[in-house]
Protein backbone atom coordinates (compact mmCIF):
# COMPACT_ATOMS: atom_id res chain seq x y z
CA UNK A 1 0.00 0.00 0.00
CA UNK A 2 2.61 2.75 1.13
CA UNK A 3 4.59 1.73 -2.69
CA UNK A 4 1.55 2.34 -4.12
CA UNK A 5 0.97 5.45 -2.45
CA UNK A 6 4.50 6.73 -3.22
CA UNK A 7 3.84 6.00 -7.11
CA UNK A 8 1.08 8.05 -7.20
CA UNK A 9 2.15 10.95 -4.99
CA UNK A 10 5.33 10.76 -7.69
CA UNK A 11 2.95 10.64 -10.94
CA UNK A 12 0.92 13.94 -9.64
CA UNK A 13 3.96 15.65 -9.07
CA UNK A 14 5.30 15.01 -12.21
CA UNK A 15 1.94 15.75 -13.99
CA UNK A 16 2.06 19.25 -12.39
CA UNK A 17 5.25 20.00 -13.09
CA UNK A 18 5.12 19.13 -16.55
CA UNK A 19 1.91 20.90 -17.18
CA UNK A 20 3.28 23.66 -14.72
CA UNK A 21 6.08 23.91 -17.21
CA UNK A 22 4.06 23.88 -20.66
CA UNK A 23 1.66 26.64 -19.32
CA UNK A 24 4.68 28.87 -18.57
CA UNK A 25 5.63 27.90 -22.30
CA UNK A 26 2.42 29.08 -23.46
CA UNK A 27 2.26 32.37 -21.81
CA UNK A 28 5.82 32.74 -23.16
CA UNK A 29 4.46 32.52 -26.59
CA UNK A 30 1.29 33.86 -26.80
CA UNK A 31 2.93 36.85 -24.44
CA UNK A 32 3.20 38.67 -27.62
CA UNK A 33 -0.02 39.09 -28.93
CA UNK A 34 -2.03 39.44 -25.46
CA UNK A 35 0.20 42.62 -25.25
CA UNK A 36 -0.70 43.65 -28.56
CA UNK A 37 -4.55 42.95 -27.79
CA UNK A 38 -4.37 45.29 -24.56
CA UNK A 39 -2.81 47.88 -26.51
CA UNK A 40 -5.06 48.35 -28.80
CA UNK A 41 -7.59 49.41 -26.80
CA UNK A 42 -5.75 52.04 -25.36
CA UNK A 43 -5.40 55.80 -27.67
CA UNK A 44 -2.33 57.09 -27.12
CA UNK A 45 -1.88 59.03 -24.74
CA UNK A 46 -2.78 56.16 -21.90
CA UNK A 47 -0.20 53.99 -23.75
CA UNK A 48 3.16 56.64 -22.91
CA UNK A 49 1.06 57.15 -19.72
CA UNK A 50 0.82 53.78 -18.29
CA UNK A 51 2.08 51.01 -21.18
CA UNK A 52 1.84 47.99 -18.56
CA UNK A 53 -1.92 48.44 -17.14
CA UNK A 54 -5.41 47.50 -18.20
CA UNK A 55 -6.92 49.39 -20.60
CA UNK A 56 -9.79 51.54 -19.15
CA UNK A 57 -12.61 50.93 -21.72
CA UNK A 58 -12.94 48.09 -23.89
CA UNK A 59 -14.55 49.82 -26.48
CA UNK A 60 -15.15 47.43 -29.47
CA UNK A 61 -16.55 50.31 -32.01
CA UNK A 62 -12.74 51.09 -32.06
CA UNK A 63 -12.13 47.74 -33.79
CA UNK A 64 -15.34 48.63 -35.98
CA UNK A 65 -13.81 52.16 -37.29
CA UNK A 66 -10.21 51.21 -38.00
CA UNK A 67 -11.47 47.90 -39.94
CA UNK A 68 -13.02 51.02 -42.36
CA UNK A 69 -10.49 53.38 -42.26
CA UNK A 70 -7.69 51.24 -43.31
CA UNK A 71 -9.56 49.02 -45.77
CA UNK A 72 -9.19 46.01 -43.97
CA UNK A 73 -11.51 44.15 -46.43
CA UNK A 74 -9.41 45.51 -49.75
CA UNK A 75 -6.08 44.43 -48.12
CA UNK A 76 -7.59 40.20 -47.37
CA UNK A 77 -9.14 40.37 -50.63
CA UNK A 78 -5.89 41.24 -52.72
CA UNK A 79 -4.27 39.32 -50.62
CA UNK A 80 -6.93 36.32 -50.98
CA UNK A 81 -7.41 36.84 -55.47
CA UNK A 82 -3.60 36.65 -55.80
CA UNK A 83 -2.88 33.57 -53.58
CA UNK A 84 -5.37 31.44 -55.07
CA UNK A 85 -4.59 31.97 -58.51
CA UNK A 86 -0.77 31.86 -57.52
CA UNK A 87 -1.42 28.60 -55.79
CA UNK A 88 -4.02 27.01 -58.37
CA UNK A 89 -1.47 27.53 -61.55
CA UNK A 90 1.58 25.91 -59.04
CA UNK A 91 -0.19 22.72 -57.93
CA UNK A 92 -1.33 22.36 -61.08
CA UNK A 93 2.07 22.44 -62.58
CA UNK A 94 3.97 20.98 -59.05
CA UNK A 95 1.77 17.74 -59.37
CA UNK A 96 2.17 17.34 -63.39
CA UNK A 97 6.13 17.52 -62.68
CA UNK A 98 6.52 15.25 -59.72
CA UNK A 99 4.30 12.88 -60.87
CA UNK A 100 6.58 12.83 -63.97
CA UNK A 101 9.63 12.88 -61.94
CA UNK A 102 8.50 10.25 -59.30
CA UNK A 103 6.31 7.62 -61.65
CA UNK A 104 7.97 7.94 -64.58
CA UNK A 105 10.76 6.32 -64.40
CA UNK A 106 10.63 3.22 -66.17
CA UNK A 107 13.08 4.53 -69.15
CA UNK A 108 16.14 5.97 -67.09
CA UNK A 109 15.79 8.07 -64.54
CA UNK A 110 18.41 10.75 -65.64
CA UNK A 111 15.65 13.92 -66.65
CA UNK A 112 13.64 12.88 -63.69
CA UNK A 113 17.09 13.49 -61.57
CA UNK A 114 18.03 16.58 -63.66
CA UNK A 115 14.39 18.20 -62.48
CA UNK A 116 13.95 16.94 -59.11
CA UNK A 117 17.53 18.38 -57.93
CA UNK A 118 17.13 21.42 -60.21
CA UNK A 119 13.86 22.42 -58.54
CA UNK A 120 15.19 21.49 -54.87
CA UNK A 121 18.32 23.94 -55.57
CA UNK A 122 16.13 26.68 -55.22
CA UNK A 123 16.12 26.28 -51.54
CA UNK A 124 19.70 28.07 -50.69
CA UNK A 125 18.62 31.12 -52.67
CA UNK A 126 18.42 33.96 -50.44
CA UNK A 127 15.71 36.13 -51.90
CA UNK A 128 17.73 39.20 -53.13
CA UNK A 129 19.64 36.62 -55.99
CA UNK A 130 16.18 37.45 -57.77
CA UNK A 131 14.52 40.68 -56.83
CA UNK A 132 16.12 42.91 -59.71
CA UNK A 133 15.75 40.30 -61.91
CA UNK A 134 12.44 39.75 -61.21
CA UNK A 135 11.21 43.52 -61.00
CA UNK A 136 13.40 43.80 -64.40
CA UNK A 137 10.90 41.07 -65.99
CA UNK A 138 7.53 42.45 -64.60
CA UNK A 139 8.95 46.19 -66.02
CA UNK A 140 8.99 44.05 -69.41
CA UNK A 141 6.05 42.33 -69.03
CA UNK A 142 3.90 45.77 -68.18
CA UNK A 143 4.68 46.94 -71.40
CA UNK A 144 3.10 44.39 -73.74
CA UNK A 145 0.23 43.32 -70.65
CA UNK A 146 -0.05 45.96 -68.50
CA UNK A 147 -2.28 43.94 -66.01
CA UNK A 148 0.77 41.23 -65.08
CA UNK A 149 3.49 43.66 -64.66
CA UNK A 150 4.64 45.72 -62.56
CA UNK A 151 2.06 48.10 -60.63
CA UNK A 152 -0.22 45.87 -60.42
CA UNK A 153 -1.31 42.92 -57.74
CA UNK A 154 -1.75 40.52 -61.12
CA UNK A 155 2.41 41.26 -61.70
CA UNK A 156 2.43 39.07 -58.43
CA UNK A 157 1.21 35.87 -59.77
CA UNK A 158 3.95 34.99 -62.13
CA UNK A 159 6.49 35.03 -59.87
CA UNK A 160 4.63 33.91 -56.80
CA UNK A 161 4.15 30.73 -58.63
CA UNK A 162 7.93 29.30 -58.70
CA UNK A 163 8.62 30.61 -54.81
CA UNK A 164 8.19 27.09 -53.57
CA UNK A 165 9.02 24.86 -56.30
CA UNK A 166 11.95 23.51 -53.91
CA UNK A 167 9.49 22.40 -50.84
CA UNK A 168 6.44 21.44 -52.93
CA UNK A 169 8.65 19.25 -55.29
CA UNK A 170 9.97 17.82 -51.98
CA UNK A 171 7.20 17.17 -51.04
CA UNK A 172 4.96 15.76 -53.57
CA UNK A 173 7.37 13.88 -55.07
CA UNK A 174 7.75 12.10 -51.39
CA UNK A 175 4.33 11.21 -51.64
CA UNK A 176 3.81 10.40 -55.37
CA UNK A 177 6.37 7.81 -54.72
CA UNK A 178 4.85 5.41 -52.27
CA UNK A 179 1.98 4.85 -54.63
CA UNK A 180 1.51 1.51 -55.57
CA UNK A 181 2.12 0.66 -59.13
CA UNK A 182 -0.53 -1.80 -59.59
CA UNK A 183 -3.29 1.24 -59.26
CA UNK A 184 -1.70 2.19 -62.49
CA UNK A 185 -1.31 -0.08 -64.05
CA UNK A 186 -4.53 -1.19 -63.70
CA UNK A 187 -5.99 2.24 -64.95
CA UNK A 188 -4.24 1.69 -68.10
CA UNK A 189 -5.54 -1.75 -68.93
CA UNK A 190 -8.90 -0.03 -68.01
CA UNK A 191 -8.21 2.39 -70.87
CA UNK A 192 -7.16 5.47 -68.82
CA UNK A 193 -5.10 7.77 -70.77
CA UNK A 194 -1.98 9.51 -68.81
CA UNK A 195 -4.08 12.59 -67.76
CA UNK A 196 -6.92 10.06 -66.71
CA UNK A 197 -4.84 7.80 -64.73
CA UNK A 198 -2.89 11.01 -62.84
CA UNK A 199 -6.05 13.06 -62.41
CA UNK A 200 -8.56 10.47 -61.59
CA UNK A 201 -6.52 7.49 -60.39
CA UNK A 202 -3.42 8.52 -58.25
CA UNK A 203 -4.46 12.38 -57.23
CA UNK A 204 -7.31 10.71 -55.46
CA UNK A 205 -5.07 8.54 -53.47
CA UNK A 206 -2.15 11.35 -52.35
CA UNK A 207 -4.72 13.85 -51.53
CA UNK A 208 -3.42 14.28 -47.75
CA UNK A 209 -0.23 15.00 -49.42
CA UNK A 210 -1.65 16.99 -51.77
CA UNK A 211 -3.44 19.03 -49.57
CA UNK A 212 -0.42 19.77 -47.38
CA UNK A 213 1.35 20.75 -50.08
CA UNK A 214 -1.45 23.39 -51.02
CA UNK A 215 -1.88 25.00 -47.55
CA UNK A 216 2.12 25.24 -47.25
CA UNK A 217 2.43 26.75 -50.61
CA UNK A 218 -0.97 28.84 -49.09
CA UNK A 219 0.67 30.25 -46.44
CA UNK A 220 4.20 30.86 -48.14
CA UNK A 221 2.52 33.21 -50.77
CA UNK A 222 0.14 34.67 -48.39
CA UNK A 223 2.73 35.79 -46.32
CA UNK A 224 5.33 37.16 -48.93
CA UNK A 225 6.59 40.49 -48.36
CA UNK A 226 10.04 41.31 -50.74
CA UNK A 227 8.53 40.54 -54.13
CA UNK A 228 4.90 42.64 -53.28
CA UNK A 229 7.35 45.03 -51.86
CA UNK A 230 9.21 45.93 -55.12
CA UNK A 231 6.17 44.94 -57.49
CA UNK A 232 3.23 46.67 -55.79
CA UNK A 233 3.03 50.79 -56.15
CA UNK A 234 -0.51 51.47 -55.46
CA UNK A 235 -2.01 51.26 -52.08
CA UNK A 236 -5.24 50.01 -53.29
CA UNK A 237 -3.53 46.57 -54.38
CA UNK A 238 -1.91 45.88 -51.22
CA UNK A 239 -1.42 42.07 -49.70
CA UNK A 240 -1.85 41.84 -46.44
CA UNK A 241 2.27 41.70 -45.52
CA UNK A 242 2.28 45.34 -47.36
CA UNK A 243 -0.76 46.37 -45.63
CA UNK A 244 0.98 45.67 -42.71
CA UNK A 245 4.33 47.93 -43.25
CA UNK A 246 1.67 50.56 -44.49
CA UNK A 247 0.06 50.71 -41.27
CA UNK A 248 3.65 51.05 -39.61
CA UNK A 249 4.17 54.21 -41.31
CA UNK A 250 0.85 55.92 -41.23
CA UNK A 251 -0.17 55.56 -38.24
CA UNK A 252 2.88 56.66 -37.06
CA UNK A 253 1.75 57.74 -33.58
CA UNK A 254 -1.59 56.20 -33.27
CA UNK A 255 -0.11 52.82 -32.00
CA UNK A 256 -3.80 51.55 -31.06
CA UNK A 257 -4.90 51.84 -34.34
CA UNK A 258 -1.84 50.43 -35.75
CA UNK A 259 -2.19 47.21 -33.40
CA UNK A 260 -5.87 46.85 -34.09
CA UNK A 261 -5.28 47.19 -37.71
CA UNK A 262 -2.66 44.44 -37.63
CA UNK A 263 -4.62 42.25 -35.26
CA UNK A 264 -7.62 42.08 -37.77
CA UNK A 265 -4.96 40.92 -40.95
CA UNK A 266 -3.81 38.38 -38.76
CA UNK A 267 -7.99 36.60 -38.27
CA UNK A 268 -8.16 34.59 -41.41
CA UNK A 269 -4.87 32.97 -40.84
CA UNK A 270 -5.37 32.18 -37.52
CA UNK A 271 -8.11 30.98 -38.40
CA UNK A 272 -7.00 29.35 -41.24
CA UNK A 273 -4.09 27.28 -39.47
CA UNK A 274 -6.21 26.69 -36.31
CA UNK A 275 -8.41 24.69 -39.04
CA UNK A 276 -5.60 22.84 -41.33
CA UNK A 277 -3.28 22.94 -38.14
CA UNK A 278 -2.99 18.86 -37.96
CA UNK A 279 -1.84 19.04 -42.01
CA UNK A 280 0.52 22.03 -41.34
CA UNK A 281 2.61 20.60 -38.44
CA UNK A 282 2.45 17.08 -39.62
CA UNK A 283 3.53 17.96 -43.59
CA UNK A 284 6.58 20.44 -41.91
CA UNK A 285 7.99 17.00 -40.27
CA UNK A 286 7.51 15.13 -43.26
CA UNK A 287 9.52 17.25 -45.59
CA UNK A 288 12.43 17.87 -42.93
CA UNK A 289 12.49 14.42 -42.80
CA UNK A 290 12.44 14.21 -46.21
CA UNK A 291 15.38 16.74 -46.44
CA UNK B 1 4.73 2.45 -66.32
CA UNK B 2 6.32 1.38 -69.57
CA UNK B 3 4.24 3.38 -71.79
CA UNK B 4 4.12 6.80 -70.47
CA UNK B 5 7.55 6.49 -69.38
CA UNK B 6 8.97 8.34 -72.60
CA UNK B 7 10.89 10.93 -72.14
CA UNK B 8 8.40 13.10 -74.52
CA UNK B 9 5.50 12.44 -71.68
CA UNK B 10 7.96 13.27 -68.85
CA UNK B 11 9.15 16.21 -70.70
CA UNK B 12 5.89 17.67 -72.15
CA UNK B 13 4.65 17.05 -67.84
CA UNK B 14 7.96 19.34 -66.39
CA UNK B 15 7.40 21.78 -69.15
CA UNK B 16 5.48 24.32 -67.72
CA UNK B 17 6.97 24.18 -64.75
CA UNK B 18 10.72 24.50 -65.95
CA UNK B 19 10.02 26.90 -67.82
CA UNK B 20 8.30 29.34 -65.40
CA UNK B 21 11.28 28.33 -62.63
CA UNK B 22 13.85 28.73 -65.61
CA UNK B 23 12.44 32.36 -66.08
CA UNK B 24 11.99 33.59 -62.55
CA UNK B 25 14.22 31.76 -60.52
CA UNK B 26 17.30 30.21 -62.85
CA UNK B 27 17.40 33.14 -65.05
CA UNK B 28 17.53 35.61 -62.08
CA UNK B 29 20.68 34.24 -60.46
CA UNK B 30 22.53 34.36 -64.08
CA UNK B 31 21.62 38.36 -64.29
CA UNK B 32 22.42 39.11 -60.88
CA UNK B 33 26.03 37.51 -60.83
CA UNK B 34 26.22 39.36 -64.47
CA UNK B 35 24.71 42.90 -63.38
CA UNK B 36 27.31 42.55 -60.82
CA UNK B 37 30.25 43.20 -62.87
CA UNK B 38 28.46 46.81 -63.98
CA UNK B 39 27.49 49.98 -62.35
CA UNK B 40 23.87 49.83 -63.03
CA UNK B 41 21.66 52.20 -62.28
CA UNK B 42 17.88 51.59 -62.41
CA UNK B 43 16.96 50.08 -66.03
CA UNK B 44 19.77 51.97 -67.76
CA UNK B 45 22.39 50.88 -69.29
CA UNK B 46 25.67 49.94 -67.58
CA UNK B 47 29.33 50.44 -67.67
CA UNK B 48 31.45 47.80 -66.80
CA UNK B 49 33.02 47.93 -63.86
CA UNK B 50 34.31 44.04 -63.20
CA UNK B 51 35.28 43.03 -60.27
CA UNK B 52 34.85 46.94 -58.79
CA UNK B 53 31.60 46.38 -56.76
CA UNK B 54 33.50 43.69 -54.83
CA UNK B 55 36.23 45.88 -53.46
CA UNK B 56 33.47 48.25 -52.96
CA UNK B 57 31.56 46.35 -50.54
CA UNK B 58 34.98 45.17 -49.21
CA UNK B 59 35.67 48.87 -48.29
CA UNK B 60 31.97 49.73 -47.64
CA UNK B 61 31.71 50.56 -43.77
CA UNK B 62 27.90 49.86 -43.86
CA UNK B 63 28.67 47.12 -45.69
CA UNK B 64 31.09 45.66 -42.98
CA UNK B 65 28.55 46.72 -40.10
CA UNK B 66 26.20 44.45 -41.72
CA UNK B 67 28.23 41.20 -42.01
CA UNK B 68 28.79 41.97 -38.35
CA UNK B 69 24.90 42.14 -37.38
CA UNK B 70 24.16 39.24 -39.73
CA UNK B 71 27.34 37.70 -38.05
CA UNK B 72 25.32 37.91 -34.45
CA UNK B 73 22.48 36.87 -35.41
CA UNK B 74 23.46 33.54 -37.58
CA UNK B 75 25.71 32.79 -34.54
CA UNK B 76 22.97 33.81 -32.11
CA UNK B 77 19.70 32.05 -33.18
CA UNK B 78 22.28 28.57 -33.88
CA UNK B 79 23.28 28.45 -30.32
CA UNK B 80 19.44 29.31 -28.67
CA UNK B 81 17.44 27.75 -31.66
CA UNK B 82 18.84 24.14 -31.66
CA UNK B 83 19.12 23.48 -28.06
CA UNK B 84 15.89 25.04 -26.99
CA UNK B 85 14.33 23.37 -30.26
CA UNK B 86 16.11 19.96 -29.43
CA UNK B 87 14.23 20.38 -25.60
CA UNK B 88 10.76 21.44 -26.52
CA UNK B 89 10.54 18.90 -28.98
CA UNK B 90 11.53 15.93 -26.12
CA UNK B 91 9.41 17.79 -24.19
CA UNK B 92 6.61 17.34 -26.46
CA UNK B 93 7.34 14.39 -27.57
CA UNK B 94 6.42 13.29 -23.96
CA UNK B 95 3.70 10.17 -24.18
CA UNK B 96 0.86 9.77 -21.53
CA UNK B 97 0.57 13.74 -21.30
CA UNK B 98 -1.87 15.59 -23.13
CA UNK B 99 0.03 18.40 -24.87
CA UNK B 100 -1.83 18.79 -27.94
CA UNK B 101 -2.67 22.63 -26.59
CA UNK B 102 0.91 23.50 -26.02
CA UNK B 103 2.14 21.92 -29.47
CA UNK B 104 -0.09 24.29 -31.17
CA UNK B 105 0.37 27.08 -30.01
CA UNK B 106 4.56 26.86 -29.88
CA UNK B 107 3.95 26.41 -33.71
CA UNK B 108 1.57 30.00 -34.04
CA UNK B 109 4.95 32.37 -35.02
CA UNK B 110 5.62 30.23 -37.36
CA UNK B 111 2.66 31.06 -39.65
CA UNK B 112 3.19 34.78 -39.85
CA UNK B 113 5.37 36.87 -42.27
CA UNK B 114 8.45 38.01 -40.81
CA UNK B 115 6.80 41.49 -41.33
CA UNK B 116 4.22 41.06 -38.94
CA UNK B 117 6.50 39.27 -36.55
CA UNK B 118 8.58 42.34 -37.20
CA UNK B 119 5.68 44.58 -36.02
CA UNK B 120 4.79 42.72 -33.44
CA UNK B 121 7.68 42.85 -31.52
CA UNK B 122 8.76 46.45 -32.36
CA UNK B 123 5.90 46.81 -29.90
CA UNK B 124 7.12 44.96 -27.19
CA UNK B 125 11.04 45.92 -27.58
CA UNK B 126 10.25 49.34 -27.69
CA UNK B 127 12.24 51.44 -25.25
CA UNK B 128 9.89 53.75 -24.50
CA UNK B 129 6.49 51.94 -24.22
CA UNK B 130 7.63 48.49 -25.03
CA UNK B 131 6.51 45.48 -22.76
CA UNK B 132 10.59 44.46 -21.73
CA UNK B 133 11.51 47.68 -20.45
CA UNK B 134 8.40 48.13 -18.31
CA UNK B 135 9.03 44.79 -16.58
CA UNK B 136 12.63 45.97 -15.98
CA UNK B 137 11.75 48.89 -14.54
CA UNK B 138 8.92 47.59 -12.45
CA UNK B 139 11.47 44.81 -11.24
CA UNK B 140 14.07 47.78 -10.44
CA UNK B 141 16.63 47.63 -13.18
CA UNK B 142 17.63 49.64 -15.83
CA UNK B 143 16.16 49.76 -19.26
CA UNK B 144 18.05 48.87 -21.99
CA UNK B 145 17.92 49.95 -25.63
CA UNK B 146 16.75 46.97 -27.53
CA UNK B 147 15.80 48.19 -30.84
CA UNK B 148 17.01 51.57 -31.78
CA UNK B 149 20.33 52.18 -30.25
CA UNK B 150 23.75 51.36 -31.48
CA UNK B 151 24.55 47.52 -30.52
CA UNK B 152 21.75 45.73 -29.12
CA UNK B 153 19.24 45.24 -32.46
CA UNK B 154 21.21 41.60 -33.41
CA UNK B 155 20.62 40.17 -30.40
CA UNK B 156 17.20 41.51 -30.21
CA UNK B 157 16.50 40.03 -34.05
CA UNK B 158 17.90 37.00 -33.08
CA UNK B 159 15.03 36.80 -30.30
CA UNK B 160 12.47 37.90 -32.51
CA UNK B 161 13.57 34.84 -34.96
CA UNK B 162 14.08 32.72 -31.37
CA UNK B 163 10.38 33.24 -31.21
CA UNK B 164 9.14 32.95 -34.63
CA UNK B 165 11.27 29.50 -35.52
CA UNK B 166 11.50 27.40 -32.29
CA UNK B 167 8.21 26.14 -32.69
CA UNK B 168 8.89 24.88 -36.09
CA UNK B 169 12.28 23.24 -35.45
CA UNK B 170 10.74 21.40 -32.58
CA UNK B 171 8.53 19.74 -34.74
CA UNK B 172 11.42 18.70 -36.67
CA UNK B 173 13.09 17.22 -33.59
CA UNK B 174 9.85 15.70 -32.75
CA UNK B 175 9.69 13.64 -35.87
CA UNK B 176 13.71 12.78 -35.42
CA UNK B 177 12.73 11.25 -31.77
CA UNK B 178 10.22 9.18 -33.20
CA UNK B 179 12.30 7.30 -35.85
CA UNK B 180 15.12 6.89 -33.26
CA UNK B 181 15.15 3.19 -32.34
CA UNK B 182 14.15 2.76 -28.88
CA UNK B 183 16.23 -0.23 -28.11
CA UNK B 184 19.20 1.36 -28.22
CA UNK B 185 18.07 3.94 -25.71
CA UNK B 186 16.33 0.90 -23.06
CA UNK B 187 19.61 -0.80 -23.55
CA UNK B 188 21.78 2.44 -22.32
CA UNK B 189 19.27 2.52 -19.42
CA UNK B 190 19.73 -0.74 -18.15
CA UNK B 191 23.32 -0.53 -18.53
CA UNK B 192 23.19 2.42 -15.87
CA UNK B 193 23.47 5.52 -17.96
CA UNK B 194 21.81 8.63 -16.44
CA UNK B 195 19.76 10.68 -18.19
CA UNK B 196 22.34 13.10 -19.48
CA UNK B 197 24.64 10.08 -20.36
CA UNK B 198 21.99 8.81 -22.54
CA UNK B 199 21.29 12.11 -24.03
CA UNK B 200 24.87 13.22 -24.58
CA UNK B 201 26.10 9.81 -26.13
CA UNK B 202 23.10 7.97 -27.33
CA UNK B 203 20.16 10.15 -28.54
CA UNK B 204 22.35 12.84 -29.68
CA UNK B 205 23.64 10.55 -32.20
CA UNK B 206 20.31 8.80 -33.76
CA UNK B 207 19.16 12.33 -34.73
CA UNK B 208 22.01 14.03 -36.17
CA UNK B 209 19.86 14.13 -39.67
CA UNK B 210 17.60 16.04 -37.72
CA UNK B 211 20.15 18.65 -36.19
CA UNK B 212 21.93 18.60 -39.59
CA UNK B 213 18.82 19.63 -41.39
CA UNK B 214 17.46 22.43 -38.57
CA UNK B 215 21.49 23.73 -38.27
CA UNK B 216 21.19 24.43 -42.09
CA UNK B 217 17.93 26.43 -42.12
CA UNK B 218 18.82 28.39 -39.63
CA UNK B 219 21.89 29.31 -40.42
CA UNK B 220 20.48 30.02 -43.74
CA UNK B 221 17.32 31.85 -42.15
CA UNK B 222 20.11 34.10 -40.54
CA UNK B 223 22.22 34.99 -43.10
CA UNK B 224 19.02 35.75 -45.69
CA UNK B 225 17.56 37.54 -42.82
CA UNK B 226 16.01 40.92 -43.41
CA UNK B 227 12.20 41.07 -42.79
CA UNK B 228 12.62 40.97 -38.88
CA UNK B 229 15.26 43.90 -38.76
CA UNK B 230 13.57 45.99 -41.64
CA UNK B 231 9.85 46.88 -39.74
CA UNK B 232 12.14 47.00 -36.10
CA UNK B 233 14.92 49.43 -37.36
CA UNK B 234 14.63 49.91 -41.00
CA UNK B 235 18.54 49.36 -40.81
CA UNK B 236 19.02 52.59 -38.40
CA UNK B 237 19.76 55.10 -36.42
CA UNK B 238 22.00 55.77 -39.38
CA UNK B 239 22.96 52.18 -40.50
CA UNK B 240 23.92 50.71 -37.43
CA UNK B 241 21.95 47.65 -37.26
CA UNK B 242 21.85 47.37 -40.78
CA UNK B 243 22.15 43.27 -41.51
CA UNK B 244 23.80 42.33 -45.18
CA UNK B 245 19.91 41.62 -45.91
CA UNK B 246 18.83 44.99 -45.27
CA UNK B 247 21.87 46.96 -46.73
CA UNK B 248 21.67 45.05 -50.28
CA UNK B 249 17.75 45.68 -50.57
CA UNK B 250 18.76 49.31 -49.66
CA UNK B 251 21.22 49.65 -52.19
CA UNK B 252 18.57 47.75 -54.42
CA UNK B 253 15.52 49.45 -54.15
CA UNK B 254 16.04 52.54 -52.26
CA UNK B 255 19.26 53.77 -53.72
CA UNK B 256 18.38 51.78 -57.19
CA UNK B 257 21.83 50.58 -57.40
CA UNK B 258 21.36 47.54 -59.23
CA UNK B 259 24.74 46.75 -59.75
CA UNK B 260 26.22 47.37 -56.96
CA UNK B 261 23.68 45.55 -55.40
CA UNK B 262 23.67 42.31 -57.47
CA UNK B 263 27.60 42.27 -55.77
CA UNK B 264 25.71 42.37 -52.40
CA UNK B 265 23.16 39.50 -53.47
CA UNK B 266 25.81 37.35 -54.84
CA UNK B 267 28.20 37.62 -51.85
CA UNK B 268 25.01 36.78 -49.30
CA UNK B 269 24.19 33.98 -52.22
CA UNK B 270 28.15 32.57 -52.04
CA UNK B 271 27.52 32.72 -48.33
CA UNK B 272 24.50 30.66 -48.10
CA UNK B 273 25.59 28.19 -50.59
CA UNK B 274 29.33 27.79 -48.59
CA UNK B 275 27.47 27.86 -45.35
CA UNK B 276 25.48 24.63 -46.96
CA UNK B 277 28.22 23.09 -48.20
CA UNK B 278 29.79 23.02 -44.58
CA UNK B 279 27.24 21.46 -43.12
CA UNK B 280 27.06 18.91 -45.88
CA UNK B 281 30.50 18.00 -45.33
CA UNK B 282 30.42 18.00 -41.63
CA UNK B 283 27.98 15.48 -41.85
CA UNK B 284 29.34 12.96 -44.20
CA UNK B 285 32.81 13.18 -42.68
CA UNK B 286 31.22 12.22 -39.12
CA UNK B 287 29.22 9.28 -40.79
CA UNK B 288 32.50 7.86 -41.69
CA UNK B 289 33.82 7.58 -38.57
CA UNK B 290 30.33 6.03 -37.14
Amino acid sequence: MQIKDQNRKKHIIKGILYYGVGLLIVILFLIPFIWMFFLSFKDSMDIFIDPFGLPEKWDFSLYIDSFKTARIWLMLKNSLLVTVTSVAVAMLLMFMSSYAIARLVRNGRKFNNFVYYLFLAGTAIPIFGQLMTIYKIDAQIAKIIPILGVGSKWGLVLPYIVIQFPMLTLIMVGGLRGVPTALEEAAVIDGCGLLGIMFRVVLPTVKPVFMTALIINFLAIWNEFPIANIILTNQNDYTVPMATLMFKRNYASDYGGMLRAALMLMIPQFIFYLIFQKNIVEGMATAGIKG
Amino acid sequence: MHIYSKFRYKFLLCLPALVIFGVFMVYPILDTLYTSLFDKYMLKPGIFVGLNNYKKAFQDEYFRIGVKNTFIVVICTFLTQLPLAFFLGKFLSAPNYKNGAFKTISFIPYILSGIMTGLIWSFLLDPTIGLFNNLLIKLGMKPLIWIGGKTLTPYSVSLVLLWQAVGYHSVLFMAGFKMMPKDVIEAASIDGANALQRNWYVILPSIKETIKMSATLILIGGVNQYQQTFMLTGGGPSHYSETIGTYTYNVDFVSYQFGYGSALATIILALALGLTVIMLQLSSSKDDIA
